[in-house]
Protein backbone atom coordinates (compact mmCIF):
# COMPACT_ATOMS: atom_id res chain seq x y z
CA UNK A 1 0.00 0.00 0.00
CA UNK A 2 0.91 3.77 -0.39
CA UNK A 3 1.97 5.55 2.27
CA UNK A 4 -1.53 7.32 2.36
CA UNK A 5 -3.35 3.94 2.19
CA UNK A 6 -1.59 2.72 5.00
CA UNK A 7 -2.27 5.64 7.29
CA UNK A 8 -5.51 5.64 6.69
CA UNK A 9 -6.32 1.99 7.13
CA UNK A 10 -3.94 2.24 10.35
CA UNK A 11 -6.16 5.56 11.57
CA UNK A 12 -9.22 3.32 10.56
CA UNK A 13 -8.64 0.11 12.68
CA UNK A 14 -7.15 2.63 15.46
CA UNK A 15 -11.39 3.96 15.45
CA UNK A 16 -12.66 0.91 14.45
CA UNK A 17 -11.45 -2.00 16.57
CA UNK A 18 -12.14 -0.02 20.01
CA UNK A 19 -15.82 0.52 18.31
CA UNK A 20 -16.15 -3.07 17.56
CA UNK A 21 -14.65 -4.06 20.79
CA UNK A 22 -17.11 -1.48 22.95
CA UNK A 23 -20.09 -2.99 20.94
CA UNK A 24 -19.12 -6.93 21.93
CA UNK A 25 -19.43 -5.47 25.00
CA UNK A 26 -22.16 -4.01 25.49
CA UNK A 27 -24.22 -6.20 23.55
CA UNK A 28 -23.13 -8.62 25.77
CA UNK A 29 -23.31 -7.01 29.19
CA UNK A 30 -27.27 -5.74 27.88
CA UNK A 31 -27.83 -9.28 26.26
CA UNK A 32 -32.17 -10.47 26.19
CA UNK A 33 -31.91 -13.94 25.70
CA UNK A 34 -35.59 -15.13 25.00
CA UNK A 35 -36.26 -18.55 26.14
CA UNK A 36 -37.82 -20.11 24.36
CA UNK A 37 -36.72 -22.55 21.02
CA UNK A 38 -37.14 -21.22 17.41
CA UNK A 39 -37.82 -17.30 16.49
CA UNK A 40 -39.41 -14.68 18.91
CA UNK A 41 -43.04 -14.28 19.00
CA UNK A 42 -42.61 -10.43 17.80
CA UNK A 43 -41.34 -11.67 14.96
CA UNK A 44 -43.45 -13.53 13.87
CA UNK A 45 -44.59 -13.28 10.36
CA UNK A 46 -48.14 -11.83 9.30
CA UNK A 47 -50.46 -14.30 7.33
CA UNK A 48 -51.98 -14.24 4.12
CA UNK A 49 -55.62 -12.99 4.14
CA UNK A 50 -57.71 -16.10 4.85
CA UNK A 51 -54.95 -18.32 6.04
CA UNK A 52 -55.20 -20.06 9.12
CA UNK A 53 -53.56 -19.61 12.19
CA UNK A 54 -50.95 -21.62 13.25
CA UNK B 1 -2.40 -7.76 -15.11
CA UNK B 2 -3.19 -4.93 -17.75
CA UNK B 3 -3.16 -6.62 -20.93
CA UNK B 4 -6.58 -6.96 -22.07
CA UNK B 5 -9.47 -8.06 -19.41
CA UNK B 6 -10.95 -11.78 -19.83
CA UNK B 7 -14.20 -12.38 -17.01
CA UNK B 8 -11.53 -14.28 -14.92
CA UNK B 9 -7.94 -15.27 -15.51
CA UNK B 10 -8.39 -18.85 -14.47
CA UNK B 11 -5.27 -20.60 -13.34
CA UNK B 12 -5.24 -24.26 -12.09
CA UNK B 13 -4.30 -22.31 -8.18
CA UNK B 14 -7.36 -20.25 -9.21
CA UNK B 15 -9.45 -23.49 -9.94
CA UNK B 16 -8.49 -25.65 -7.10
CA UNK B 17 -9.10 -21.74 -4.44
CA UNK B 18 -12.32 -21.92 -5.98
CA UNK B 19 -13.80 -25.23 -6.28
CA UNK B 20 -12.51 -25.81 -2.16
CA UNK B 21 -14.40 -22.48 -1.28
CA UNK B 22 -17.75 -23.68 -2.67
CA UNK B 23 -17.59 -26.87 -1.44
CA UNK B 24 -16.84 -25.46 1.97
CA UNK B 25 -19.72 -23.39 1.83
CA UNK B 26 -22.06 -25.81 0.40
CA UNK B 27 -21.07 -28.45 3.21
CA UNK B 28 -21.41 -26.01 5.96
CA UNK B 29 -24.86 -24.87 4.21
CA UNK B 30 -25.87 -28.68 3.83
CA UNK B 31 -24.70 -29.57 7.46
CA UNK B 32 -26.13 -26.50 9.50
CA UNK B 33 -29.72 -28.04 9.12
CA UNK B 34 -28.80 -31.36 10.32
CA UNK B 35 -26.74 -29.91 13.50
CA UNK B 36 -28.89 -27.45 13.97
CA UNK B 37 -32.08 -29.71 14.48
CA UNK B 38 -30.19 -31.88 16.71
CA UNK B 39 -29.72 -29.18 19.35
CA UNK B 40 -33.40 -27.50 18.71
CA UNK B 41 -35.83 -29.99 17.37
CA UNK B 42 -38.61 -27.58 16.85
CA UNK B 43 -37.03 -25.42 14.63
CA UNK B 44 -38.48 -24.30 11.30
CA UNK B 45 -36.71 -24.97 7.99
CA UNK B 46 -37.17 -21.46 7.35
CA UNK B 47 -35.34 -20.22 9.89
CA UNK B 48 -32.65 -23.27 9.86
CA UNK B 49 -32.19 -21.52 6.40
CA UNK B 50 -32.31 -18.18 7.50
CA UNK B 51 -28.95 -18.97 10.48
CA UNK B 52 -27.02 -20.85 8.06
CA UNK B 53 -26.95 -18.81 5.16
CA UNK B 54 -26.64 -15.31 7.31
CA UNK B 55 -24.07 -17.12 10.28
CA UNK B 56 -22.22 -18.33 6.88
CA UNK B 57 -21.92 -15.21 5.31
CA UNK B 58 -20.88 -13.60 8.96
CA UNK B 59 -18.23 -16.15 8.98
CA UNK B 60 -17.06 -15.81 5.29
CA UNK B 61 -16.49 -11.64 5.54
CA UNK B 62 -15.03 -12.78 9.42
CA UNK B 63 -12.15 -14.81 7.37
CA UNK B 64 -12.17 -12.82 4.16
CA UNK B 65 -10.89 -9.67 6.65
CA UNK B 66 -8.40 -11.78 8.90
CA UNK B 67 -6.33 -12.82 5.81
CA UNK B 68 -4.78 -9.72 5.03
CA UNK B 69 -3.55 -8.80 8.48
CA UNK B 70 -2.52 -12.60 8.57
CA UNK B 71 -0.79 -12.56 5.90
CA UNK B 72 0.89 -10.06 6.97
CA UNK B 73 1.86 -11.19 10.08
CA UNK B 74 2.53 -14.81 8.49
CA UNK B 75 3.74 -15.69 4.98
CA UNK B 76 2.37 -19.16 5.71
CA UNK B 77 -1.20 -17.09 4.63
CA UNK B 78 -0.22 -15.58 2.06
CA UNK B 79 -1.59 -18.45 -0.57
CA UNK B 80 -4.99 -17.33 0.80
CA UNK B 81 -4.76 -13.75 -0.22
CA UNK B 82 -4.29 -14.86 -3.64
CA UNK B 83 -7.98 -15.44 -4.86
CA UNK B 84 -9.83 -13.26 -2.00
CA UNK B 85 -11.80 -11.31 -4.50
CA UNK B 86 -13.67 -14.62 -5.48
CA UNK B 87 -13.95 -15.05 -1.82
CA UNK B 88 -15.79 -11.82 -1.16
CA UNK B 89 -18.11 -12.14 -4.18
CA UNK B 90 -19.14 -15.48 -2.99
CA UNK B 91 -19.77 -13.95 0.55
CA UNK B 92 -22.19 -11.14 -0.83
CA UNK B 93 -24.06 -14.54 -2.57
CA UNK B 94 -24.43 -15.93 0.72
CA UNK B 95 -25.50 -12.53 2.27
CA UNK B 96 -28.12 -11.95 -0.49
CA UNK B 97 -29.14 -15.52 -0.16
CA UNK B 98 -29.62 -14.63 4.12
CA UNK B 99 -31.56 -11.57 2.63
CA UNK B 100 -34.17 -13.47 0.97
CA UNK B 101 -34.71 -16.14 3.06
CA UNK B 102 -35.77 -13.43 6.10
CA UNK B 103 -37.57 -11.36 3.70
CA UNK B 104 -39.72 -14.76 2.65
CA UNK B 105 -40.22 -15.57 6.14
CA UNK B 106 -40.84 -12.52 7.81
CA UNK B 107 -41.78 -10.60 5.41
CA UNK B 108 -43.75 -12.33 2.70
CA UNK B 109 -47.48 -11.13 3.32
CA UNK B 110 -46.43 -7.64 4.83
CA UNK B 111 -49.23 -5.03 3.30
CA UNK B 112 -45.90 -2.81 2.60
CA UNK B 113 -42.87 -3.37 0.30
CA UNK B 114 -40.82 -5.50 2.05
CA UNK B 115 -37.35 -3.45 2.35
CA UNK B 116 -39.80 -0.46 3.89
CA UNK B 117 -41.13 -3.04 6.26
CA UNK B 118 -37.65 -4.09 7.42
CA UNK B 119 -36.54 -0.71 7.47
CA UNK B 120 -39.67 0.33 9.39
CA UNK B 121 -40.40 -2.50 12.05
CA UNK B 122 -40.06 -1.74 15.66
CA UNK B 123 -36.91 -4.26 16.76
CA UNK B 124 -37.23 -2.29 20.17
CA UNK B 125 -39.64 -5.23 21.65
CA UNK B 126 -36.97 -8.23 19.74
CA UNK B 127 -34.27 -6.83 22.42
CA UNK B 128 -32.05 -4.43 19.60
CA UNK B 129 -31.55 -1.08 21.00
CA UNK B 130 -30.68 -0.27 18.06
CA UNK B 131 -32.26 -1.00 14.65
CA UNK B 132 -30.11 -4.13 13.60
CA UNK B 133 -32.17 -4.36 9.93
CA UNK B 134 -30.90 -1.51 8.83
CA UNK B 135 -27.50 -2.11 9.60
CA UNK B 136 -27.50 -5.36 7.78
CA UNK B 137 -28.60 -3.44 4.58
CA UNK B 138 -26.12 -0.69 5.34
CA UNK B 139 -23.61 -3.39 5.18
CA UNK B 140 -25.17 -5.68 1.75
CA UNK B 141 -25.54 -2.19 0.07
CA UNK B 142 -21.57 -1.77 0.30
CA UNK B 143 -20.72 -5.34 -0.23
CA UNK B 144 -22.39 -5.24 -3.60
CA UNK B 145 -20.95 -2.01 -4.46
CA UNK B 146 -17.72 -4.28 -3.79
CA UNK B 147 -19.08 -7.40 -5.68
CA UNK B 148 -19.94 -5.17 -8.82
CA UNK B 149 -16.85 -3.22 -8.90
CA UNK B 150 -14.30 -6.63 -7.84
CA UNK B 151 -13.11 -7.30 -11.26
CA UNK B 152 -9.80 -5.47 -12.61
CA UNK B 153 -11.43 -3.75 -15.48
CA UNK B 154 -13.14 -1.42 -12.69
CA UNK B 155 -10.20 -1.13 -11.31
CA UNK B 156 -8.44 -0.08 -14.54
CA UNK B 157 -11.26 2.58 -15.01
CA UNK B 158 -11.17 3.71 -11.04
CA UNK B 159 -7.92 4.22 -10.67
CA UNK B 160 -5.52 2.00 -8.22
CA UNK B 161 -6.12 4.85 -5.50
CA UNK B 162 -10.03 5.68 -5.93
CA UNK B 163 -10.52 2.01 -5.87
CA UNK B 164 -9.05 1.14 -2.97
CA UNK B 165 -10.66 3.60 -1.46
CA UNK B 166 -13.53 2.26 -2.07
CA UNK B 167 -12.91 -1.09 -1.25
CA UNK B 168 -11.30 -0.16 2.29
CA UNK B 169 -15.28 0.45 2.72
CA UNK B 170 -15.22 -3.81 3.53
CA UNK B 171 -14.46 -2.13 7.14
CA UNK B 172 -17.17 -0.05 7.54
CA UNK B 173 -19.48 -2.85 6.26
CA UNK B 174 -18.19 -5.30 8.65
CA UNK B 175 -18.75 -3.05 11.93
CA UNK B 176 -22.03 -2.86 10.21
CA UNK B 177 -22.57 -6.64 10.48
CA UNK B 178 -21.35 -6.93 13.67
CA UNK B 179 -23.96 -3.83 15.38
CA UNK B 180 -26.32 -6.46 12.71
CA UNK B 181 -25.72 -9.47 14.55
CA UNK B 182 -24.95 -7.74 18.23
CA UNK B 183 -28.12 -6.25 18.22
CA UNK B 184 -29.97 -8.67 16.94
CA UNK B 185 -29.71 -12.78 16.58
CA UNK B 186 -27.11 -12.25 19.39
CA UNK B 187 -29.80 -10.62 21.62
CA UNK B 188 -32.00 -14.09 21.47
CA UNK B 189 -29.97 -16.49 20.18
CA UNK B 190 -29.24 -19.07 23.00
CA UNK B 191 -26.52 -21.48 21.55
CA UNK B 192 -23.13 -21.14 22.95
CA UNK B 193 -21.54 -22.07 19.84
CA UNK B 194 -23.48 -19.35 18.11
CA UNK B 195 -22.51 -16.64 21.35
CA UNK B 196 -18.70 -18.04 21.25
CA UNK B 197 -18.06 -18.01 17.64
CA UNK B 198 -19.72 -13.95 17.06
CA UNK B 199 -17.57 -13.02 19.83
CA UNK B 200 -14.49 -14.63 19.06
CA UNK B 201 -14.73 -13.91 15.56
CA UNK B 202 -15.41 -10.34 15.88
CA UNK B 203 -12.54 -9.74 18.38
CA UNK B 204 -10.31 -11.56 16.63
CA UNK B 205 -10.86 -9.30 13.62
CA UNK B 206 -9.78 -6.42 15.65
CA UNK B 207 -6.90 -7.59 17.12
CA UNK B 208 -5.55 -9.22 13.84
CA UNK B 209 -5.70 -5.53 12.10
CA UNK B 210 -4.38 -3.53 15.19
CA UNK B 211 -1.64 -6.19 15.87
CA UNK B 212 -0.93 -5.46 11.77
CA UNK B 213 -1.11 -1.90 12.36
CA UNK B 214 1.28 -2.38 14.54
CA UNK B 215 4.09 -4.26 13.12
CA UNK B 216 3.74 -1.67 9.77
CA UNK B 217 4.12 1.35 11.99
CA UNK B 218 7.32 0.12 13.72
CA UNK B 219 8.77 -0.35 10.33
CA UNK B 220 7.80 3.13 9.27
CA UNK B 221 9.39 4.05 12.64
CA UNK B 222 12.98 2.51 11.81
CA UNK B 223 15.19 5.42 11.79
CA UNK B 224 17.18 6.32 8.22
CA UNK B 225 20.32 6.49 8.35
CA UNK B 226 22.05 8.71 5.58
CA UNK B 227 25.44 8.20 4.27
CA UNK B 228 27.55 10.45 2.00
CA UNK B 229 28.02 8.81 -0.94
CA UNK B 230 28.34 9.56 -4.74
CA UNK B 231 27.70 13.49 -4.31
CA UNK B 232 24.25 13.09 -2.12
CA UNK B 233 22.84 11.00 0.71
CA UNK B 234 21.96 7.86 0.94
CA UNK B 235 19.74 5.84 2.77
CA UNK B 236 21.94 2.97 4.63
CA UNK B 237 20.22 -0.23 3.61
CA UNK B 238 22.07 -2.39 5.87
CA UNK B 239 24.55 -4.83 5.34
CA UNK B 240 24.82 -6.44 1.99
CA UNK B 241 24.32 -10.08 2.31
CA UNK B 242 20.92 -9.76 4.49
CA UNK B 243 18.94 -9.65 2.07
CA UNK B 244 18.34 -13.71 1.00
CA UNK B 245 18.65 -14.86 -2.72
CA UNK B 246 15.57 -14.36 -4.62
CA UNK B 247 14.06 -12.21 -1.91
CA UNK B 248 13.57 -8.16 -1.18
CA UNK B 249 13.57 -6.10 2.01
CA UNK B 250 11.79 -2.86 2.81
CA UNK B 251 13.61 0.46 3.08
CA UNK B 252 11.68 3.29 3.88
CA UNK B 253 12.26 6.45 1.80
CA UNK B 254 12.12 9.66 4.04
CA UNK B 255 8.62 10.71 2.26
CA UNK B 256 7.58 7.84 3.35
CA UNK B 257 6.89 5.52 0.67
CA UNK B 258 9.15 1.96 0.38
CA UNK B 259 11.72 0.46 -1.69
CA UNK B 260 11.98 -2.97 -2.58
CA UNK B 261 15.75 -4.03 -2.67
CA UNK B 262 15.84 -7.09 -4.44
CA UNK B 263 18.43 -10.03 -4.81
CA UNK B 264 18.72 -11.93 -7.70
CA UNK B 265 21.39 -14.75 -6.87
CA UNK B 266 24.52 -12.11 -6.92
CA UNK B 267 22.72 -9.01 -8.18
CA UNK B 268 21.22 -6.03 -6.11
CA UNK B 269 18.95 -3.52 -7.47
CA UNK B 270 15.88 -1.49 -6.22
CA UNK B 271 12.92 -0.73 -7.39
CA UNK B 272 9.33 0.88 -6.02
CA UNK B 273 7.82 -1.28 -2.78
CA UNK B 274 4.06 -0.62 -3.81
CA UNK B 275 2.76 -2.94 -6.23
CA UNK B 276 0.88 -0.91 -9.59
CA UNK B 277 -2.21 -3.62 -9.24
CA UNK B 278 -3.81 -2.67 -5.41
CA UNK B 279 -0.84 -1.43 -3.89
CA UNK B 280 0.48 -5.16 -2.67
CA UNK B 281 3.91 -5.27 -0.52
CA UNK B 282 6.62 -5.77 -3.20
CA UNK B 283 9.19 -5.88 -0.76
CA UNK B 284 7.50 -9.32 0.55
CA UNK B 285 7.89 -10.93 -2.86
CA UNK B 286 9.64 -13.37 -4.51
CA UNK B 287 11.78 -13.63 -7.75
CA UNK B 288 10.73 -15.53 -10.47
CA UNK B 289 11.99 -15.54 -14.00
CA UNK B 290 13.95 -12.51 -13.30
CA UNK B 291 11.12 -10.22 -11.87
CA UNK B 292 9.98 -9.45 -8.28
CA UNK B 293 6.51 -11.18 -7.86
CA UNK B 294 3.92 -9.47 -5.69
CA UNK B 295 2.46 -11.41 -3.07
CA UNK B 296 -0.85 -10.36 -3.26
CA UNK B 297 -1.88 -10.89 -7.05
CA UNK B 298 1.45 -12.34 -8.57
CA UNK B 299 1.94 -9.24 -10.91
CA UNK B 300 5.93 -8.70 -11.94
CA UNK B 301 8.15 -6.38 -12.51
CA UNK B 302 11.81 -6.83 -13.91
CA UNK B 303 14.01 -6.09 -11.10
CA UNK B 304 16.29 -4.75 -13.64
CA UNK B 305 14.18 -1.83 -14.35
CA UNK B 306 10.78 -2.20 -12.48
CA UNK B 307 8.59 -2.96 -15.80
CA UNK B 308 6.29 -5.59 -15.97
CA UNK B 309 6.91 -8.28 -18.68
CA UNK B 310 5.67 -7.84 -22.22
CA UNK B 311 2.85 -7.85 -22.89
CA UNK B 312 2.31 -5.99 -20.03
CA UNK B 313 3.17 -2.56 -19.78
CA UNK B 314 3.39 -1.49 -15.60
CA UNK B 315 6.28 0.56 -14.50
CA UNK B 316 7.60 1.32 -11.29
CA UNK B 317 10.44 3.69 -10.53
CA UNK B 318 13.66 2.44 -9.82
CA UNK B 319 16.52 3.54 -7.60
CA UNK B 320 20.41 3.28 -7.53
CA UNK B 321 22.25 0.58 -5.68
CA UNK B 322 25.53 0.88 -4.54
CA UNK B 323 28.06 -0.66 -1.95
CA UNK B 324 30.09 1.11 -0.07
CA UNK B 325 32.55 -0.26 3.03
CA UNK B 326 30.72 0.54 6.42
CA UNK B 327 32.52 3.59 8.21
CA UNK B 328 32.09 1.99 12.18
CA UNK B 329 28.66 3.73 12.15
CA UNK B 330 25.89 2.23 13.47
CA UNK B 331 27.35 -1.01 15.22
CA UNK B 332 28.76 -2.74 12.05
CA UNK B 333 32.66 -3.32 11.95
CA UNK B 334 34.68 -1.15 9.62
CA UNK B 335 35.10 -2.08 6.76
CA UNK B 336 32.06 -4.51 5.85
CA UNK B 337 30.09 -3.80 2.72
CA UNK B 338 26.78 -2.18 3.55
CA UNK B 339 24.24 -1.91 1.04
CA UNK B 340 23.22 1.84 0.19
CA UNK B 341 20.11 3.06 -1.88
CA UNK B 342 19.72 6.44 -3.28
CA UNK B 343 16.60 7.63 -2.37
CA UNK B 344 15.64 10.12 -5.64
CA UNK B 345 13.80 7.50 -7.92
CA UNK B 346 13.97 7.77 -11.49
CA UNK B 347 11.53 7.33 -13.77
CA UNK B 348 9.37 4.02 -14.05
CA UNK B 349 10.73 1.90 -16.01
CA UNK B 350 14.68 3.42 -16.04
CA UNK B 351 17.11 0.72 -16.07
CA UNK B 352 19.70 0.98 -13.48
CA UNK B 353 23.04 -1.16 -13.60
CA UNK B 354 22.35 -4.00 -10.83
CA UNK B 355 25.49 -3.76 -7.64
CA UNK B 356 27.22 -7.48 -7.81
CA UNK B 357 27.65 -9.07 -4.33
CA UNK B 358 30.41 -11.19 -5.00
CA UNK B 359 32.20 -9.84 -7.85
CA UNK B 360 34.55 -13.39 -7.94
CA UNK B 361 32.01 -15.52 -8.21
CA UNK B 362 30.32 -16.89 -11.76
CA UNK B 363 26.65 -14.78 -12.07
CA UNK B 364 24.10 -16.78 -10.78
CA UNK B 365 21.14 -15.30 -12.90
CA UNK B 366 21.08 -12.03 -14.59
CA UNK B 367 18.17 -10.05 -13.95
CA UNK B 368 16.56 -10.23 -17.01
Amino acid sequence: MTRGQRLAHRRLWWVLAPLIVATLIYAVVFRQTVPVEGPPTTLRPARAPGEAAP
Amino acid sequence: MSHGFVTVQWTRRKVIYDVALVATVAAYLGLYPILSKMGQPRITPEIVSMRAWGSCAFLMLTLILSIGPLARLDKRFLPLLYNRRHFGVLMFVVALGHLYFVQAYYYAYSPQDPLVSILTQDTVPMGGALPFPLFGLIALAILFLMALTSHDFWQKALGPRAWKRLHMAVYVAYFAVVLHVAFGAFQWETSLVFVGVFLLGAAAVSVLHVLAASRSNALDAVEVRWVDHDGGQWIDAGPADRIPDGRALPVVNPNGERIAVVRDGDLVTAIHGVCAHQGGPLYEGKVLDGCLTCPWHGWQYRTSDGQSPPPFEERLPTYRVALAPSDGAGGAPPGAMRLLVDPTPQPPGTRLEPVRLSPTRPEASDAE
